[in-house]
């Protein structure tokens, strides 16, 4: 995009998982560009990839997990461009953490228990002490307890405990604050607010848009739950089966999504504003990522399927600037939305 | 519409002995009539769940009473007992735990089919176990009918035990947490078909969760009641509960969730808490059990004496909270000790 540094360029990416069952195909044909600033919302069902394509950004998938195609060009702070699909063990070190760090899904219980949080900070700079040597003793603390506060905790009470003595909404927060310790340009956050409760969900956002409102960090979200990626989210990309089926800017996925699957996905979720509202499913459930539809993946649970649907897999189209969907019948989804638009202002009007 | 109303008669229940024992429920009282729905919210811990199985009979209060019509379940005649077994059925939380390993679909339904006598042959168990995977989405049901529980995704589990539930026709269903382990896209189906047992069949339904928005769905025409801490500290019709909540708890809750729609959740207003860590229930604080988050903490008033659920009355609703007691005119209901607490902190302060 035009007048903004990418750090992240994503093309084509391919990844799939070697079972006894056949292969997965977790990843298909993903590309996206992330600016240096921006906040990105992978948003879908459980099992549709996004696990795995953020792992893929920091090379952390497990063994029987393997990239078959693509690029993954990462622009470091020192402007040189890394090709993350062949980055040597030593450069992959200091590339995790130091330019982009992961917070995993599970990270509830992603903290050693028998360790200290202390320790966790000082684990997590050790690895990286040939480049950050400086990063011991007292500038550690320094730093920890930096990283602490930007998350909202008490470094004073929490740099002592252990992790089974914070809730569940302070380890995720720790998790965070980890994440951010060596200071990476990237922040990925797999899951972040899932199974926390409202409260410590709503804390975790606030933390989250102060990290990229005030501190500008660029995040990638990958998450299920739309209400997280129209709260932080600059950009959303819907994905469906492994593959991104709709692209665009906030507002324009939650307010003008021109693929099906975005528009089932909007109409699933209940919101707390608002009168009663007519919600119903998509049918059918997602699809075998062994042995995936021909054509679209979408078309056995798409309302607007037609043969060539079931023929050929839709590219993704543009279909207003900046935003693209994988549809071949993408303006008739469209005309059909906007002409329910009256009927969704008055669900507006409803919200006083 | 026929059925017996259940009801919560200062129900109590605690867990663990002597120093480590927690009041899990404390007083907590409500009645659901036949074809009737009340969802419970609250967060992780505040005892939904023990109260859901209080009210399905699975577990005893350790006070207060649940009754069945007029007459306490565990004093029930073994033949009324037997028909409360059948007319109360639980969906429970976890489906990974309720669901017996060793059996297969068929065998977890058939099971109660049998053991209340309800199909009379081979070809009628087999249609009606087809009937019930049918009817939660489990479909073709041939695909689903030899899986055992390990073989199925979460959604799928958490179905089964719906349709389990459905075996026996009951009357009141207690649905704890039925859809949080069912992807977004097949949500509503799963809750839009729990809503047409209870418009088409008059079942009732104590609703657990702790999504507000589902709530809200769920139970449009019926109520909400929010649990905090083991208490009920609000309980009102959803529509009023939701457009103009009374307590701050309530307040905080709606304020703080998120929503699908970015101009909306953005531009939200926010009630900010006083502390973001919630208590321990083993070290409760004194009065009001939310004042340390409180934003609309009264020293003196608020942490002398606790609100009961009652505090506050507007016809059906019901809330917990001395504060919007005095702010509704019913000061009345505030007892002396804390009216004279909050003066005298009123007066030092001045
Ligand atoms: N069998 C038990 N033994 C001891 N403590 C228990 C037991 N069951 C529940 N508790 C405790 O009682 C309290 C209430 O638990 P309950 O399961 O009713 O909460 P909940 O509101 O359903 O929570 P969640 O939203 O996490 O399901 C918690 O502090 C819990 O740890
Ligand atoms: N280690 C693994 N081995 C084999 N298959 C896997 C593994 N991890 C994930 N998968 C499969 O890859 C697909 C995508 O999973 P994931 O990336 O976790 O999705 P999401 O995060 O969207 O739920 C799923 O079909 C899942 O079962
Ligand atoms: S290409 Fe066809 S099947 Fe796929 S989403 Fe569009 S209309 Fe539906
Ligand atoms: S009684 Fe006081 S502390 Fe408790 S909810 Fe009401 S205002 Fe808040
Ligand atoms: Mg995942
Ligand atoms: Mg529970």
């Amino acid at each position: 995009m035009e007048g903004r540094a990418d750090v992240l360029s994503v093309r084509e990416l391919e990844i799939g998982y070697e079972t006894g069952r056949g292969l997965v195909r977790a990843v298909r044909g993903v590309s996206f560009d992330l600016g240096d600033d921006e906040s990105l919302a992978f948003i879908g069902e459980s099992g549709s990839g996004k696990t795995t394509l953020g792992l893929s950004l920091v090379r952390l998938l497990p063994q029987n997990a393997s990239i078959a195609k693509g690029e993954i060009a990462f622009r470091a702070a020192s402007e040189e461009v890394l090709d993350l699909t062949t980055l040597d063990d030593e450069d992959l070190r200091r590339f995790r953490w130091e330019e982009c760090a992961m917070v995993f899904q599970s990270a509830l219980n992603a903290l050693n228990p028998v360790m200290r949080i202390r320790d966790h900070f000082a684990d997590t700079a050790k690895d990286h002490s040939e480049t950050n040597g400086s990063l011991k003793g007292r500038a550690l603390t320094e730093r920890a307890t930096e990283c602490l506060e930007m998350v909202q905790l008490d470094p004073g009470r929490v740099l002592g405990s252990f992790p089974h003595e914070l809730s569940g909404g302070m380890r995720q927060r720790v998790m965070i604050a980890l994440g951010l310790l060596l200071n990476p340009r990237v922040l990925i956050l797999d899951e972040p607010t899932t199974a926390l409760d409202v409260l410590t969900q709503r804390a975790i956002i606030e933390v989250l848009r102060t990290l990229k409102v005030e501190h500008r960090f660029a995040m990638i979200f990958v998450s299920h739950d739309l209400s997280l990626a129209a709260e932080l989210a600059d950009r959303v990309a819907t994905t469906y089966a492994g593959r991104i089926v709709e692209l665009g800017e906030v507002e324009q996925i939650f307010y003008h999504p021109r693929h099906p699957y975005t528009v089932g996905l909007l109409d699933a979720v209940p919101t707390l504003a608002g009168g009663q509202q007519e919600l119903s499913s998509i049918p059918g459930s997602p699809p075998d990522l062994i042995d995936l539809p021909t054509g679209c993946k979408f078309h056995p649970r798409c309302p607007y399927a037609t043969d060539k649907c079931r023929e050929e897999d839709p590219p993704l189209i543009e279909v207003a600037p900046a935003q693209t969907a994988a549809c071949w019948h993408w303006e008739k989804v469209g005309s059909d939305w906007e002409a329910r638009g009256g009927e969704i202002h008055e669900r507006d009007a409803n919200r006083a | 519409m026929s059925g017996t109303p259940i009801e919560l008669e200062h129900a109590s229940r605690s867990y663990g002995s002597g120093s480590q024992q927690v009041r899990a429920v404390d007083d907590v009282s409500f009645t659901i009539e036949p074809g009737q729905t009340l969802c419970l919210v609250g967060e992780s811990g505040c005892g939904k769940s023990t109260t859901g199985r209080m009210t399905a009979g699975l577990l005893e209060p350790s006070q207060g009473r649940v009754l069945y019509g007029e007459k306490e379940i565990d004093a029930l005649p073994d033949a009324e007992k037997r028909r409360f077994r059948q007319a109360v059925q639980i969906i429970h939380q976890d489906p990974y735990a309720s669901l017996n390993p060793i059996r297969n679909v068929t065998q977890i339904l058939s099971a109660p089919l049998r053991r209340h006598k309800l199909t009379k042959s081979r070809s009628e168990l087999q249609n009606r176990l087809r009937e019930l995977l049918e009817t939660v989405g489990l479909t073709p049901p041939e695909e689903f009918l030899k899986k055992y529980p390990h073989q199925l995704s979460g959604g799928q589990r958490q179905r089964v035990s719906v349709a389990r539930a459905l075996t026996v026709d009951p009357e009141f269903i207690v649905a704890d947490e039925p859809v949080s382990m069912v992807d977004v896209s097949m949500r509503i189906g799963l809750l839009n078909m729990l809503l047409g047992l209870q418009k088409d069949l008059g079942v009732a339904f104590l609703f657990i969760t702790h999504d507000l928005a589902v709530a809200k769905h769920f139970s449009w025409e019926g109520r909400i009641g929010v649990m905090y801490l083991g208490r009920m500290v609000e309980l009102g019709p959803t529509q009023k509960l939701v457009r103009e909540p009374v307590h701050p708890y309530t307040r905080a809750l709606i304020s703080a969730l998120p929503e699908a729609d970015p101009e909306l959740t953005r531009n939200k207003e926010r009630l900010s808490l006083r502390s973001p860590d919630i208590p321990s229930l083993l070290d409760l604080p004194a009065g009001c059990p939310f004042h340390p988050r409180c934003p609309m903490y009264e020293e003196g008033l608020c942490d002398t004496d606790r609100p009961a659920e009652d505090a506050v009355i507007l016809e059906e609703h019901l809330a917990a909270c001395y504060v919007a007691a005095r702010e509704l005119g019913q000061e009345d209901r505030i007892p002396e000790s804390s009216r004279a607490a909050g003066a005298e902190a009123a007066r030092r302060t001045a």
